[in-house]
């Protein structure tokens, strides 16, 4: 979901008034009707929360009409949907942290523990938009800003998903070893492991070498580094859309928006690869 | 946010407190307390100026009725100081309000005002305004004065 969308609508005209009207409900209730007024920058939140869940509720399927007439009710449901995401989020977070991989990583640990924080502290029925949570492991494709509160994460959450579905086609001690040999320290290193194993997988792949082996020898970089001296920044771009569906069916992947995940990585590191 | 959001509630607010305040007279009457309607705008004007200043928003029902509840029986308030007094009452709140980060409902912090008020400052508004939440909170609870002799 996009953070400003809402004051983008047509109807923006006829939902301000009423987005205040609920500012007024969702302040008292945030202050337990024990204070009459609050500082700006907290009924500023407050507003940005509103904000962000009723767009959840427009995004559904939810009426302009209804939400005028009714806009506390409009708001509730806006929550069940914010809580159905909740409920989502932390199941795959559960099935990410089930994972073995990179046990020993520790920004992707860290990651894990604050996002399994932000969950507790998570406040969705008055700072929707804000998840608590720091993220300092790297995805090969960020999350856009435009993604806020529990949608962020849902995100992240996925992309990650996306990056250890493709690593863990690969047997553990092999990533690790490849791993090494790109970075000593990887552990302690705040870079994307999936970035180092796809780029591997990859050159191999195309130099018609075991994939499974995911370590790039000296003579094989010469060859990889004779083919991309012969092509252009378009060519690469053809490479990558000729060998990624092979490589993705050779490793048993058949979700597209896995594929075009990893067809957007790839793409990212065009200029690494070709600097091979 | 794009809005100066603080203007967009004042409009709204304003004729509602009016009405509010017009009523609080009647309240007010039996101890010779009475504002007219110029005093009741010039009030309201200093709410939302001493809310901007102090950077808060207000809803619904506003402090100052709550401030003339609890200040017409003061013997230090009288019909030639009511206005000044409550509208620096008001801004004394609303400082308060965010020095004690939250931590007293409005009724606790009008009832803690008027025991500092009546009791410690002598009907003194320069004392209270010059006074820090610390030290109303530590002064109406001993019932002390600096000296730390019993009031």
């Amino acid at each position: 979901m996009e953070k400003n969308s809402l004051s983008q609508s047509n109807d923006y005209g006829k939902i301000e008034p009423v987005l205040f009207e609920l500012l007024s409900i969702q302040t008292q209730k945030f202050l337990m009707n024990d204070s009459s007024s609050i500082k700006v920058e907290k009924a500023q939140e407050l507003y940005s929360s509103i904000c962000y869940s009723i767009k959840q509720y427009f995004e559904n399927g939810g009426s302009v009409d209804f939400f005028i007439n009714n806009p506390y009710d409009a708001l509730k449901e806006s929550q069940v949907i914010l809580e159905n995401k909740i409920q989502f989020a932390k199941k795959l977070f559960l099935s990410l942290k089930r994972c073995q991989f990179l046990k020993n990583h520790y920004a992707f640990n860290d990651t894990l523990k604050e996002i399994e924080r932000g969950f507790l502290y998570y406040d969705y029925r008055y700072f929707a938009d804000t998840f608590p949570a720091g993220i300092t492991y790297w995805l090969s494709n960020s999350v856009s800003d435009d993604y806020v509160g529990i949608d962020y994460i849902l995100q992240y959450l996925t992309y990650l998903n996306y990056e250890l579905i493709f690593s863990s086609k690969f047997p553990c001690e092999r990533v690790e070893k490849a791993l090494k040999i790109s970075y000593v320290d990887y552990n302690n290193l705040p870079l994307n492991t999936f970035d180092v194993i796809l780029k591997n997988a990859f050159m191999l792949f195309i130099i018609n070498k075991d994939v499974s082996q995911l370590t790039v020898s000296a003579q094989d970089k010469k060859k990889i580094k004779y083919l991309f001296s012969k092509i252009e920044n378009q060519d690469f771009d053809n490479l990558v859309n000729g060998h990624l569906p092979d490589l993705l069916m050779q490793l048993g992947i058949t979700d597209y928006e896995i594929e075009l995940y990893i067809d957007k990585s790839l793409k990212n590191m065009k200029n690494l690869l070709i600097s091979q | 946010m794009d809005k100066d959001f603080s203007l967009i509630l004042v409009k709204k607010e304003k004729e509602k407190e009016m009405l509010r305040l017009e009523k609080s007279n009647e309240r007010s009457r039996i101890f010779g307390l009475e504002l007219s309607k110029e005093q009741i705008s010039t009030i309201i004007d200093k709410r939302f100026e001493s809310l901007s200043n102090n950077g808060r928003i207000e809803f619904g029902e506003g402090i100052i009725s709550k401030l003339v509840d609890a200040f017409c029986d003061s013997p230090f308030v009288s019909n030639d100081n009511y206005e000044q007094t409550l509208i620096e009452l008001q801004d004394s709140f609303y400082y308060f309000k965010n020095e004690s980060e939250e931590n007293y409902s409005d009724d606790e912090l009008i009832s803690l005002m008027k025991k500092y008020f009546d009791e410690i400052c002598m009907g003194s508004i320069d004392y209270l305004n010059s006074s820090s939440i610390e030290e109303l909170t530590r002064k109406v609870r001993n019932s002390c004065d600096d000296y730390g002799k019993e009031l």
